[in-house]
């Protein structure tokens, strides 16, 4: 593997009986890359996501996260999955755990950091999405926006290399869309490798490096937002652009 | 007048000893139960199929026959084992007070196991996911994020099953574990029949205050154990 290539994903298969959901995929993302899936509804996009970290494992294909093969039934997955932060299109929170609880549970139990150690990081983390004010609160005491900016600072408190984001604004009305669109906007900045299933086209034009345009399981398009958004090769592209232009705005 | 005198006194001390036993035969059974339960619903719900089949055969058999064939099997079947195989003289003798825990505690673990497994279903699946994605393994995540929130959400289920085994308990006076029926019996007995609703009534409401008391228990667990935000408020 290159080293430049963070993740690869080769011919990947998923099927749920008879319908084949993942039909033979395979794209790479860069080290800092932002790479932004859009496609309509039940075209695999979130199972694609699932399938890079195996928490729906792929029926064929293979996935490396730099030269550690994930798909390898040798490999320590739960090692790799530290390396993968994902962000939950229902956030997902740990309902028991505070705010704070949910940041540090990771760090003390699965990075065996000490209780002080866990809790300082995951203040800083919690810092870090703006939440400083909310720490000892528990998720049904958050708002939408706040619970998901909880489930990204759960996920960037592991220290990953490359975060995977499954719709991680369409629970939310558009208020609560932008806090979270921001955090995410920083962390790409902030050089963060992203890969992004979402279908917020402003979010994808302000942040991404690419756009990938899945439908029926295969990416039928990929490229640099300018040429994805402006001058789609594929009709259907250019049709499903312009649906959710018209839902979501521009 | 100074026999009815030491009558009374007798009895209500029977009664009370009575009393003892029936809460340390309910509380006992109830811990067996609990931790037989904990690994059985968890393998009811994330074992594999013939995991899943043993422990529904488990459960179906336990709740499906009357709990006092499950006492006579533990104390007096137990004891005539070895004639199944031709060899009278090989038998498993379990003392009553161990054969009634183990028989009301069994009987408990295959209720409380549904009641958990209820509960288990209730978290969100992608809470699993979640601590997965953490790097969690899979019993981490199914113990320190699913299963203790499946134990708060069992607490209502947990309490109607606690009053369950001690309104059973008294079945366990036929193999002589001097409980409270038991005590009521013999001072009937004694009485030779002169007594009886005088006897029974006060040991009704003595169960029913440890129903009260245990109900009591069970709330204020709940309260305690209440996660903010998350349920309804107390008006």
């Amino acid at each position: 593997m290159g080293s430049e290539n963070i993740l690869t994903v080769k011919d990947l298969v998923k099927e749920f009986g008879d319908n084949r959901v993942l039909d033979k995929i395979s794209f790479t993302v860069k080290r800092g890359e932002v790479v932004v899936i859009i496609g309509p509804s039940g075209t695999g996009k979130s199972t694609l996501l699932r399938c890079i970290n195996s928490l729906t494992p792929p029926d064929e294909g293979r996935v490396w996260l730099d030269d550690r093969e994930i798909t390898d039934k040798h490999s320590n997955i739960n090692q790799i999955r530290q390396d993968i932060g994902f962000v939950f299109q229902h956030f997902a929170l740990f309902n028991h755990l505070s705010a704070l609880g949910n940041v540090e549970v990771g760090l003390y139990k699965v990075k065996k950091m000490t209780r002080e150690a866990a809790r300082k990081k995951a203040i800083e983390e919690l810092t870090r999405v703006g939440l400083q004010d909310h720490m000892e609160k528990f998720p049904a005491e958050l708002s939408g926006g706040q619970q998901q900016r909880v489930g990204i600072a759960r996920s960037l408190a592991m220290d990953p290399k490359i975060m995977m984001f499954d719709e991680p604004t369409s629970a939310l009305d558009p208020e609560l869309t932008g806090e979270v669109l921001t955090v995410m906007k920083d962390l790409a900045q902030a050089g963060m490798t992203m890969v992004v299933v979402s279908h917020e086209i402003g979010f994808a034009r302000a942040v991404a490096d690419r756009i990938v345009f899945m439908e029926e399981g295969n990416i039928v398009e990929d490229g640099p937002p300018e040429e994805i958004l402006k001058n789609a090769k594929k009709a259907r592209t250019r049709e499903f652009l312009h649906k959710i232009t018209e839902l979501y705005g521009e | 007048m100074e026999d009815l005198g030491q009558f009374l006194l007798y009895s209500a001390i029977a009664v009370g000893k009575g009393a003892l036993v029936t809460i340390v035969v309910t509380v006992a059974s109830l811990l067996l139960g609990f931790v037989l339960a904990v690994p059985l619903s968890i393998g009811r719900t994330y074992g594999n199929r013939p995991i899943q089949f043993l422990i529904q055969l488990y459960e179906g058999f336990f709740r499906g026959t009357p709990h006092i064939v499950t006492l006579f099997i533990f104390y007096f079947g137990l004891r005539h084992v070895g004639e199944l195989f031709g060899n009278p003289a090989f038998q498993i003798a379990i003392p009553p007070f161990p054969a009634a825990v183990l028989a009301l505690g069994i009987t408990s673990s295959a209720y409380q196991s549904l009641i958990f497994r209820s509960s288990i279903q209730a978290i969100s699946r992608d809470q699993y996911n979640a601590a997965r994605s953490l790097g969690m393994g899979r019993w981490q995540a199914i113990l320190t994020i699913v299963f203790v929130q499946a134990l708060r959400l069992s607490i209502p289920g947990l309490t109607n099953e606690a009053t369950i085994v001690l309104k059973d308990s008294p079945i366990t006076y036929l193999v002589a574990i001097p409980e409270m029926l038991t005590q009521a019996r013999g001072i009937i007995d004694s009485a030779m029949g002169k007594v009886f609703f005088e006897v029974l009534i006060p040991v009704s409401l003595i169960y029913f205050g440890l129903f009260v008391l245990s109900n009591k228990l069970f709330e204020m667990l709940d309260e305690k154990l209440k996660i903010p935000g998350f349920e309804l408020e107390r008006r």
